[in-house]
C-alpha cells in the first residue's frame, strides 16, 4: 500500500476538498428552507464519508472533527435537535477547520490545529436536548453480534423491493465514467495540439501554393485532399482538447451562498442570492482566475450596493436585497453577470471622488459621459466609501478586478441606475489558447489582433483624420473616435507614407478606439504562445504566434493598449 | 482456502475509499476487483454476471448498501452471493437489520488487511460448511 499511499492521499485531498465545497451552499440552502431531510442527509453523508476515509489514512484530527460534526448532523436530521444560527456557525466553522487540516496534510508542514474548542462547541450542541447517548464502538459488542450471523440464509420477509425507489434510481444517477488526469499532462496535450495547429496552418499555405502552380497534377490533388482532411480533423481535435479543459462554473459559484451569508450577517443586511447557469462550462484557467474578481464584486454589491433594511423600507423597496449571479454562453464568449437591486452607483459622487483623488480634473469630469464616469471605479486607488470597512473599500479591488479579467482576455461592463441597482457584466472568451485574429502590418512589422476585440475595419484617407487638443480623431459615419498609429504604440519603424490608411476599430465593451495601420492581411486561427519573461499585464502584447509562413508574430492585447493609452491621457 | 481469482465488486460512493479497499484486497492477494459508485450501479453490474463477492459500503446516495443487499438477496441469480457490509460504527440495531436481511458479515471502518482477511476467512469458512 505504501507505494500508492502518496497517490491515495493526494486523491483523498482533492476529493475531500470537493466534498467540503458542496457543504457550504447546501447549508445556506437549508438555512433558508428550514429543516430539509434530504439536504441534511447529503451533508451528513459527506461528513460520514470523509471520516471513513480519513480513518483509513490515519488523519485522526479530521476523524475527530468529522465525527463530532456528524453526530450533530445526525441529531439534526432525525429532528432531535433544532436549527439555530449558532449551530450553523459551528458546523460551518467545522468545515473551515477540516479545510485547514487538509491544507496541513497537503503542504506536509506537520502542523497541528487546536481542535479542542471546536469539539467542545460541537458537543455542546449535542448536550442541549439529548441524553448524550454516544455511539460506542466496543469490540466485544461486535463479536457478540457477529456470532449471531446465521449461515447465509435468505430472509424471505426482506425480499420486497421498494418499487418506487427502483424507478427513481436509474433516472437520478448519471453513469459518468471519469478519469482523473494530472493537469500538467492535460496542458501538455493542449500545447502539442497548438503545435499541430501551427503545422497545419503552414501545410495549408504550402498546399495552396502547390495547387495554384500544379493544378493538373493528380498527386498534388491528392495532397490537397489529404491536407483538407487533416485540416478538418485538427479543428475537431482542437475542440475536443478544449472541452477536456472545460469545467462547470459551479465550482466557483458554489462558494458564493456562504460568502453572501457571512458578509450580509456581519453587516446586518438581508440579502437573497439567486444563482443561475451554474452548469455553464468554462476553461480551467477561467475557473482558477475568475473567483477572486467575482468575490470582490459580490462583496462590493453587498457592502456598497444593497442598502440597510430600514433604508430599503423607507424607499419602498423589498426589505430583503437581491443579488443575482448568472453565467451563460453567448457565441464564443462566456458572460457572467452580478446584478444587485441596491442603491446603484452615484456617478456624481464617483466624479467628486476621482477629482479629490487627483485622478481627473474638474474639466474632464464635466466632459465625461456616464459610461466613462462608471469606469473610474476601475482606476487604481479609487474608493467611494470614506471609512474602510473590513470587507471592501480599501481602495484596492476594482482595479485588480479589471486587471484579473483582462488577463483572461475579458472585460467588464457596468451598468447602474440610481436607486434601482447595479449590474456587473464580465465577458470572457470561451477558450484562451486558440483564437481568431486579424493579421495586420504596421511599417515593416506584422501583428495579430484578436478578432473578438475588433468591431470593424475600414479604409480612410489621411484627410479624414483631424487633431483636436493634441488628440487625433477620426469621424466614422458620424461617430468620433480617437485614433492612434499602431507603429507609434509599438515603437516600430514609421508607417508607410501613403495617402490611404487602414483603420481597425477596437471595441472593449463600451470603450472604443481606432488603430491606424498599413495593411490588412487577413483572418487566421492562431495559437497563443507565451513569451518567457514578458509581463503581459504591463504591456500591450498578449503573446506570440507562428504564422502559416513560419513567421513569428506578436499578438496585440487591445485591453493593454487601452490601459497604455489611458495612461497617456492621464499624465 | 479461497480462489484469489474470484471477481470482487467494491461498492462505495467515495473514490478514495474504493481505492483504499481495493488496495487492501490486493494486499491479501486478490486480483480481479471491480468498482461501483452506488447500489444502483452495483446492481446493474452484478446483473451482468461473473461476480463472486460483494463488499459494499452502507451509506451511499441513490441506493444504499442495505437496499442493495435486499435487492441482491431477492434476486434469483444473485441471492447466494457472499456480501460483506462496510459500516462506520457498529450500530447494533443497524447491523442486526443487515443480518436479518442476509448479510454474510460486516466490517467496521477503518480496518486493516488482516481484519479484512479474518472476515473473509469467517465468511468462506461458513459457506464451506
Amino acid at each position: 500500500m505504501s507505494d500508492d499511499l502518496d497517490e491515495i492521499i493526494s486523491e483523498f485531498l482533492t476529493e475531500a476538498e470537493e466534498s467540503l465545497d458542496k457543504i457550504d451552499p447546501l447549508f445556506v440552502e437549508i438555512e433558508k428552507k428550514g429543516h430539509d431531510k434530504d439536504l441534511l442527509n447529503e451533508i451528513f453523508r459527506i461528513m460520514h464519508t470523509l471520516k471513513g476515509a480519513a480513518g483509513f489514512l490515519g488523519f485522526q484530527q479530521i476523524v475527530d472533527v468529522a465525527h463530532s460534526a456528524e453526530n450533530v448532523l445526525k441529531k439534526l436530521r432525525d429532528g432531535e435537535i433544532t436549527f439555530t444560527k449558532n449551530l450553523t456557525d459551528v458546523i460551518l466553522h467545522s468545515v473551515d477547520m477540516l479545510r485547514l487540516l487538509l491544507d496541513h496534510i497537503k503542504s506536509k508542514d506537520g502542523e497541528q490545529e487546536d481542535i479542542t474548542y471546536l469539539l467542545k462547541d460541537l458537543d455542546a450542541l449535542l448536550q442541549k436536548d439529548s441524553e448524550a447517548s454516544q455511539i460506542s464502538t466496543q469490540h466485544s459488542e461486535n463479536e457478540n453480534i457477529e456470532s449471531s450471523i446465521p449461515d447465509a440464509k435468505i430472509n424471505e420477509t426482506t425480499c420486497q423491493i421498494n418499487e418506487e425507489k427502483e424507478k427513481i434510481a436509474p433516472e437520478k444517477r448519471e453513469c459518468q465514467q471519469t478519469l482523473r488526469v494530472d493537469v500538467n499532462k492535460l496542458d501538455k496535450v493542449m500545447d502539442l495540439t497548438g503545435e499541430v495547429v501551427l503545422v497545419r496552418n503552414r501545410l495549408l499555405n504550402i498546399v495552396n501554393f502547390l495547387e495554384l502552380k500544379y493544378a493538373d497534377d493528380p498527386i498534388v490533388q491528392n495532397l490537397f485532399e489529404t491536407v483538407s482532411f487533416l485540416d478538418l480533423v485538427t479543428s475537431d481535435m482542437q475542440i475536443a482538447v478544449m472541452k477536456m479543459r472545460m469545467q462547470p462554473i459551479k465550482k466557483v459559484f458554489g462558494k458564493f451562498p456562504r460568502l453572501v451569508r457571512d458578509i450580509s450577517n456581519s453587516l446586518g443586511k438581508e440579502v437573497t442570492l439567486k444563482v443561475s447557469g451554474e452548469d455553464t462550462e468554462v476553461d480551467k484557467s477561467v475557473i482558477e482566475h475568475i473567483g477572486d474578481p467575482l468575490v470582490h464584486i459580490i462583496r462590493n454589491s453587498v457592502d456598497h450596493g444593497i442598502e440597510h433594511v430600514d433604508v430599503r423600507r423607507a424607499n419602498g423597496k423589498d426589505e430583503k436585497g437581491t443579488i443575482e449571479i448568472s453565467a451563460y454562453q453567448k457565441g464564443n464568449q462566456i458572460v457572467i453577470e452580478v446584478k444587485d437591486d441596491g442603491k446603484g452607483i452615484d456617478l456624481n459622487k464617483v466624479k467628486e471622488k476621482a477629482i479629490t483623488k487627483g485622478l481627473i480634473t474638474i474639466e474632464e469630469a464635466g466632459r465625461m459621459s456616464d459610461n466613462e464616469a462608471i469606469n473610474l471605479i476601475f482606476q487604481p486607488g479609487f474608493s467611494t466609501v470614506d471609512i474602510a470597512t473590513e470587507l471592501s473599500g480599501r481602495g484596492v479591488g476594482m482595479d485588480v478586478v479589471k486587471t484579473n479579467i483582462s488577463k483572461l482576455n475579458g472585460y467588464v461592463e457596468v451598468s447602474t441606475k440610481k436607486g434601482e441597482g447595479t449590474c456587473f457584466k464580465i465577458i470572457i472568451p470561451l477558450t484562451l489558447a486558440i483564437i481568431q485574429v486579424l493579421m495586420v502590418r504596421a511599417g515593416k512589422s506584422y501583428y495579430a489582433i484578436p478578432l473578438s476585440n475588433i468591431e470593424e475595419t475600414l479604409k480612410i484617407s489621411k484627410k479624414d483624420m483631424t487633431s483636436v487638443a493634441g488628440q487625433n480623431i477620426v469621424n466614422i459615419r458620424g461617430r468620433v473616435l480617437p485614433i492612434y498609429e499602431l507603429s507609434a504604440i509599438t515603437g516600430g519603424n514609421g508607417a508607410d507614407n501613403e495617402p490611404q490608411r487602414y483603420v481597425v476599430v477596437i471595441a472593449l465593451g463600451e470603450t472604443k478606439f481606432c488603430l491606424a495601420l498599413d495593411e490588412l492581411l487577413g483572418q487566421e486561427e492562431i495559437v497563443i504562445k507565451n513569451i518567457d519573461g514578458l509581463q503581459t499585464d504591463s504591456s500591450y502584447v498578449l503573446g506570440a504566434t507562428i504564422t502559416g509562413e513560419g513567421k513569428v508574430v506578436l499578438i496585440l492585447d487591445p485591453a493593454g493598449i487601452s490601459r497604455y493609452k489611458l495612461g497617456l491621457i492621464n499624465t | 482456502m479461497y480462489n484469489y481469482k474470484m471477481k470482487i465488486l467494491i461498492v462505495d460512493d467515495f473514490p478514495t475509499m474504493r481505492r483504499i479497499i481495493k488496495n487492501l484486497f490486493k494486499q491479501i492477494g486478490f486480483e480481479n476487483i471491480e468498482e461501483a459508485e452506488d447500489g444502483a450501479i452495483a446492481y446493474s453490474k452484478l446483473k451482468n454476471g461473473g461476480y463472486e463477492f460483494i463488499c459494499s459500503d452502507w451509506n451511499m446516495p441513490n441506493m444504499d448498501g442495505f437496499e442493495l443487499l435486499k435487492k441482491v438477496r431477492s434476486d434469483n441469480d444473485l441471492k447466494s452471493l457472499p456480501f460483506l457490509m462496510v459500516t462506520a460504527e457498529a450500530e447494533k440495531q443497524k447491523v442486526i437489520e443487515a443480518i436479518k436481511a442476509g448479510v454474510n458479515n460486516y466490517i467496521v471502518k477503518p480496518f486493516t488487511a488482516e481484519t479484512l482477511k479474518e472476515k473473509l476467512d469467517k465468511i468462506f469458512e461458513k459457506l464451506g460448511k
